[in-house]
């Protein structure tokens, strides 16, 4: 009783703390995928970032997205890059020969872009007229209302469908890119 | 500003600037890498800022699941894309034993 | 109306889809489906013209049909696609897809046996579709789009022949000269959106009329359109891309580079009329008669019958711009009607001659070819009578009334002009004896030429006629169709055309018949020893003239040779400088730690560290920004987002 009264109610600042918690692992995931000189531990530092935004999107209530991202990103794509790590993993670098990456002058021109766009986004009005997240009202589930959208012929169902024609194509081109050649060496 | 304000005022503005230094993560990353595979990990991350952005949008604004919907678009065309440019990055690996971007400036094999 | 529009753009546009998909596993490779698909549009756009002419949209609210259909929005800003037929476009469309069948149909003949002939269809009807949006577009956004899809359809054409590397070249020339020039059309598209916040051209003109639009702001608008109109209508300084454009198929060059694409620049002028100041117009007029001047006198020393078209086509481009300058519109647009019927005329009986004597193009070879090939001499004639202005031909009436239009606005420019219509009369005589009369000078082409199949005598006919008859005001077609247009274009009857004096009129027709006069008792009734002792003392001048004045040669030394230089100094730092020195890193590491060690170090990594960041910091400007490497490029683009947001902030 007394001890719960002494620690202090969380429940107003909760939404901080989670944000600047992931914006933070975000953040250094991304500029260590960035900067770090070898390319495994960049496409860990990805991973990281990763999980980071999958975090941002259920605090801003998109559960859905939030686990597509971990399943897709993570799952996929990731794996993917890290197959194309160690599958293209005995070159140069591997031999102590490949040229160092210019960190500085990328970095340079990063923080440039940066500093425009901080600039740009502190100076716009939005038009949330300066809403919190404590202000918006509890968001509802939305894998059953985005499930009707994207197939309901008079919202998004077109798109969805071409969508699904292109991951086919981008299949089947790329099982073409890599097949093995029968003709030639 | 004492801490606790700064706790809870998170609004559309916190999450645009994490959009923004994920994005130039992610362009930092697309100058520095000569590898193509770390070029693709700069595209990831830029992918991501701008969904980012997408999602934050959605939320505060009007229009409910219009940002989510073009975010699970952009997550597809990002599958796509990893897919496909890893074939290629493959393909280059195989014809070259090489997969710096500097070096394959040009298109013949 | 509207869906005479949609059919006059959308059948060459199915045509060019469908021909590129089967066109060459069609009978006879398609060419008739796409002489269908243009065919189409020539009879919709008739029933347009006749149907303007009956008065059917020229009522006195609104001149012109009008539509229009949202296609973009961006939270509150719209942008628009529309179309909108007044009596101008109703005579561009007519000219265009008149001259692209004819040229559909003559190209059946002549481009028989070309292995790629279904591929020659196509592009040709995607860019009558073009030329076709072009002209129809209610506002500068989908001019522009036009405008660009014509310069593209323009460059594969011109590089048709792409085994040869001389096609190749001149289709790259035209596009960046071309290109040039376009810039000043995206500057003015910009300038114009941020002051009116509307690409229509009615918002334009209303925002110009009322003085929304500061006269500074026109003035560098209307320069930006007119540098735009400059590299399309190949205008002085950026003319060199036309005559080496004639490395195409002549087909293309009488549709494209004579009767249509480069009037596309006299046509953006004339439908942005009322935006131009008389500061801008000066400037306008007096390009235009310098152009018309130098083109003519290149014209009198090239020996290439295409050549000395191309430049005539310079010339007469420069006289329309000229009258534009010195706003006489009508008389201007009129003339580029009549100039497409001729000029298109005078291509297409080049390329039946071309055709006879199995393509040989210099005119020292011919001579004597009337009695081969009479219908294409006869209706050759009849172009040259045109276009050097003989009383009662076509373009008698437009050039005097440009002319006319010059003496009220600014005398000194018609004078100008005047000498460059007895330039132009002296060279196309020239043109004319040298390939259709006197006597055979190469007597193996003689031998076998012969007269054109009927699919390009047909074009030539028709051509001729109109040729001949379209300077008539037949049916009204100036009264009803180009005036109301000139008088809104104008801001309501100023200056105008019909106000003929005798003085000037007659002054035309002597500029006309003296250089007609001249060049046949030069080349009919003097020896042709003769005429070498006279030219003997020009011989400069002479060289000058063939020479173009050297300006490819000018440009060569002053702006592709110092961009060269410093392109491979740039390449041999980068690749010695950067490379060379990370690369060398190692090596001078193990050397350091071998020698001296840390001094050298310092030394060396100093130096490396320096030249590096030297070059980054200048090198990347130049030699790098063509460099095939990828991050280079993303670099720049990074580089200017970030600028543009910085700089957005501070203003």
């Amino acid at each position: 009783m007394a001890l719960a009264s002494m620690i202090p109610d969380l429940t107003p600042v909760l939404p901080g703390l989670i944000f600047y918690g992931l914006s933070g692992l975000a953040i250094v995931a991304a500029v260590a995928a960035a900067t770090a000189p070898k390319i495994v531990h960049a496409a860990f530092g990805l991973m990281a970032a990763f999980f980071g935004v999958a975090g941002l999107y259920a605090l801003l209530g998109s559960d859905f997205l939030a686990l597509t991202q971990v399943v897709v990103y993570v799952g996929g794509i990731l794996v993917l890059l890290v197959f194309g790590v160690l599958l293209t993993g005995r070159t140069k670098a591997a031999l102590g020969l490949e040229r160092p990456i210019r960190t500085m002058p990328a970095a340079f021109a990063g923080g440039a872009l940066l500093f425009g766009l901080l600039a740009t986004i502190l100076a716009s009005d939005f038009g949330d007229g300066g809403r919190t997240l404590a202000d918006l009202p509890e968001p509802p589930s939305t894998t059953a209302a985005l499930g009707r959208a994207l197939l309901d012929p008079n919202q998004y169902l077109l798109p969805f469908e071409l969508v699904s024609v292109f991951l086919l194509a981008a299949l089947v081109g790329a099982a073409f890119l890599v097949r093995r050649r029968r003709d030639g060496p | 500003m004492t801490t606790l304000a700064l706790l809870q005022s998170i609004g559309l503005v916190h999450f645009l600037v994490v959009g923004a230094v994920l994005f130039c993560a992610g362009i930092t990353t697309v100058l520095a890498r000569r590898n193509a595979v770390g070029i693709l990990i700069g595209l990831e991350l830029i992918l991501n800022a701008a969904n980012l952005n997408l999602v934050a949008f959605e939320r505060f604004g009007p229009a409910p699941l219009r940002g989510t919907v073009f975010a699970i678009f952009v997550l597809a065309v990002a599958a796509a894309e990893a897919a496909i440019a890893l074939a290629i990055v493959l393909n280059v690996f195989d014809s070259r034993d090489e997969i710096d971007v500097d070096e394959t400036t040009a298109l013949k094999g | 109306m509207l869906t005479l529009a949609l059919v006059i753009v959308l059948a060459p546009f199915v045509g060019f889809l469908l021909q590129s998909a089967f066109g060459r596993r069609l009978p006879r490779q398609g060419d008739w489906l796409t002489i269908l698909g243009i065919g189409a549009s020539l009879a919709a756009a008739v029933v347009v013209f006749v149907r303007v002419l009956g008065g059917e949209v020229l009522d006195a609210a609104d001149p012109a049909a009008h539509a229009r259909w949202e296609w973009m929005r961006f939270g509150e800003v719209v942008w628009n696609v529309g179309v909108k037929i007044d009596g101008l476009t109703a005579v561009m469309l007519f000219v265009v897809t008149l001259v692209a069948f004819l040229v559909h149909v003559f190209s059946s003949a002549y481009m028989r046996g070309d292995p790629k002939y279904w591929k020659f269809f196509a592009w040709l009807q995607m860019f009558s579709t073009s030329m076709l949006i072009l002209v129809l577009a209610d506002n500068l956004l989908v001019l522009f789009i036009g405008w660009e899809l014509v310069g593209l359809c323009s460059y594969k054409l011109i590089g048709f022949w792409s085994e040869r590397q001389e096609p190749c070249n001149a289709a790259r020339k035209a596009f960046i000269t071309t290109r040039i020039g376009d810039l000043g059309m995206v500057v003015a598209l910009m300038l114009i959106y941020t002051q009116t916040k509307s690409f229509a051209f009615e918002d334009m003109f209303r925002a110009a009329s009322s003085g929304d639009l500061s006269t500074q702001v026109r003035t560098w608008a209307s320069l930006g359109l007119f540098m735009a109109a400059m590299g399309k209508s190949a205008q002085f300084p950026l003319h060199v891309w036309l005559p080496d454009a004639m490395e195409g198929p002549t087909p293309v060059s009488a549709l494209i580079h004579a009767a249509t694409m480069v009037a596309a620049g006299v046509y953006l002028v004339g439908r942005t009329f009322p935006l131009f100041t008389d500061a801008s117009l000066l400037v306008v007029a007096s390009v235009g008669a310098v152009t018309a001047v130098m083109a003519g006198l290149i014209a009198l020393a090239q020996n290439d019958i295409k050549k000395v078209l191309a430049y005539s086509t310079v010339s007469q481009l420069g006289f329309m711009f000229l009258g534009l300058g010195c706003k006489a519109w009508h008389a201007a647009l009129f003339h580029l009607t009549t100039h497409a019927f001729f000029k298109a005329l005078m291509f297409l009986g080049s390329g039946s001659v071309i055709h006879a004597c199995h393509h040989e193009q210099d005119m020292r070879k011919m001579g004597g070819l009337w009695r081969k090939l009479p219908v294409t001499g006869t209706t050759f004639f009849v172009g040259v009578l045109a276009i050097a202005g003989f009383p009662f031909t076509a373009g008698f009436y437009s050039k005097d009334s440009i002319l006319s239009g010059a003496w009220h606005a600014h005398p000194a420019l018609f004078w100008v002009g005047l000498g460059a219509a007895v330039l132009t009369a002296f060279y196309m005589f020239r043109l004319f004896a040298g390939t259709f009369m006197g006597k055979p000078k190469d007597a193996h082409v003689f031998e076998h030429a012969h007269e054109s199949p009927f699919a390009m005598t047909l074009p030539l006919v028709v051509l001729g006629v109109l040729a001949a008859v379209s300077g008539f005001d037949l049916f009204g077609w100036h009264t009803k169709l180009l005036d109301p247009v000139a008088a809104g274009a104008l801001n309501a009857g100023s200056l105008h055309g019909h106000e003929h004096s005798g003085f000037v009129m007659a002054l035309a027709i002597a500029a006309g018949l003296i250089g007609l006069a001249a060049g046949f008792f030069v080349f009919r009734v003097l020896a042709p020893s003769r005429v070498e002792a006279l030219k003997r003392p020009f011989a400069g001048l002479e060289r000058a003239f063939a020479g173009k004045f050297g300006f490819d040669e000018l440009y060569r030394e002053v702006i592709l040779r110092p961009a060269y230089v410093l392109a491979s100094v740039l390449a041999w730092a980068d690749r010695e400088g950067i490379d060379g020195a990370v690369n060398g890193l190692g090596r001078t590491a193990v050397s350091a730690a071998q020698g001296s060690g840390t001094v050298d170090r310092v030394v060396v990594d100093g130096a490396v560290r320096g030249t590096g960041a030297l070059i980054l910091a200048g090198g990347a400007g130049v030699a790098r920004t063509q460099s095939g490497r990828i991050r280079t490029y993303v670099a720049f683009g990074i580089a200017a987002v970030a600028v543009i947001l910085i700089l957005g902030r501070i203003f």
